[in-house]
């Protein structure tokens, strides 16, 4: 049985992800509507750029959790 | 002069690199080393951005370390003279590295990945030997963990910026060379 504090965790991580891979594609398929407003609004530039390296991060924390299980250096 | 886009650049990169640092130092800790990491994560995002909007970006991870080293190690001179100052000079050390070869955070070009493959180790190598010669002159480390401090930060600070800032600067920098906070001009 899967404790409730795995499923809990397991489906922020999953969603959290999940929002990142449907940006990801997103991004690709908006990628010359967003070069076209950039030339009118250059603060989109920033979001964008912040966003991209915030989700990196999150990315990496996830891995970075679900490692530590794995290793055995957490458990929940 | 200070800009809200520079603030916000220096802001960004601080808030992004501390819980990455806070969880690089609990993650792959060195024993014997204070408040290290054997795997600095944080330094791919601060080295990114520092060969993007230079100083900037540097302070942001120079904000992010003190924070999360004196979290660890309490805020003391040791953290601002340590680790902290060791952020701030490495990315500033790969930046020069590229100014000095004429190359461009692209990696589009040899000259580029060239750059990009010396400056990171010479950099990490410069915070390792900066940091741990400090600690030990400081009497808070012995020589052989001097050793010990300096090749992993040496190693580990060099992996992490490899693998997280590579793909980094391969796919964003074609946008953010639209920005006028770019300091990169052709």
């Amino acid at each position: 049985m899967v404790s409730y504090t795995v499923l809990f965790i397991t489906s922020v991580y999953a969603m959290a992800a999940a929002v990142i891979a449907i940006d990801f594609l997103e991004r690709r398929a908006l990628k010359e509507e967003f070069e076209r407003a950039v030339k009118s609004k250059s603060s989109l530039l920033y979001l964008r750029v912040f966003k991209v390296l915030m989700e990196a991060a999150v990315l990496w924390l996830i891995v970075a959790f679900f490692g530590q299980i794995l290793m055995g250096w957490i458990s929940i | 002069m200070v800009d809200a886009r520079k603030v916000a650049v220096t802001a960004v990169t601080a808030g992004l690199c501390l819980p990455l640092a806070l969880f690089a130092i609990i993650l792959v800790p060195i024993p014997g080393l204070p408040a290290a990491s054997g795997f600095w994560i944080p330094a791919g995002f601060y080295f990114v951005m520092t060969l993007w909007f230079g100083v900037w970006g540097a302070l942001g991870g120079h904000i992010a370390t003190f924070l999360a080293m004196g979290y660890f190690q309490g805020f003391t001179l040791q953290v601002w003279a340590d680790g902290a100052l060791g952020d701030l000079i490495a990315p500033l050390v790969a930046l020069v590295a590229f100014k000095l070869m004429g190359a461009r955070p692209e990696l589009k070009n040899r000259k580029d990945r060239i750059a990009w493959l010396v400056g990171v180790p010479i950099a990490s190598l410069v915070c390792g030997l900066w940091v741990h010669t400090v600690n030990l002159l400081f009497g808070v480390i012995t020589w052989p963990f001097w050793w010990v401090g300096v090749l992993t930060y040496f190693i580990g600070d060099s992996l992490a910026v490899f693998i997280v800032g590579t793909p980094l600067l391969r796919s964003l920098t074609s946008y953010v060379k639209q920005s006028p906070m770019y300091i990169w001009r052709d």
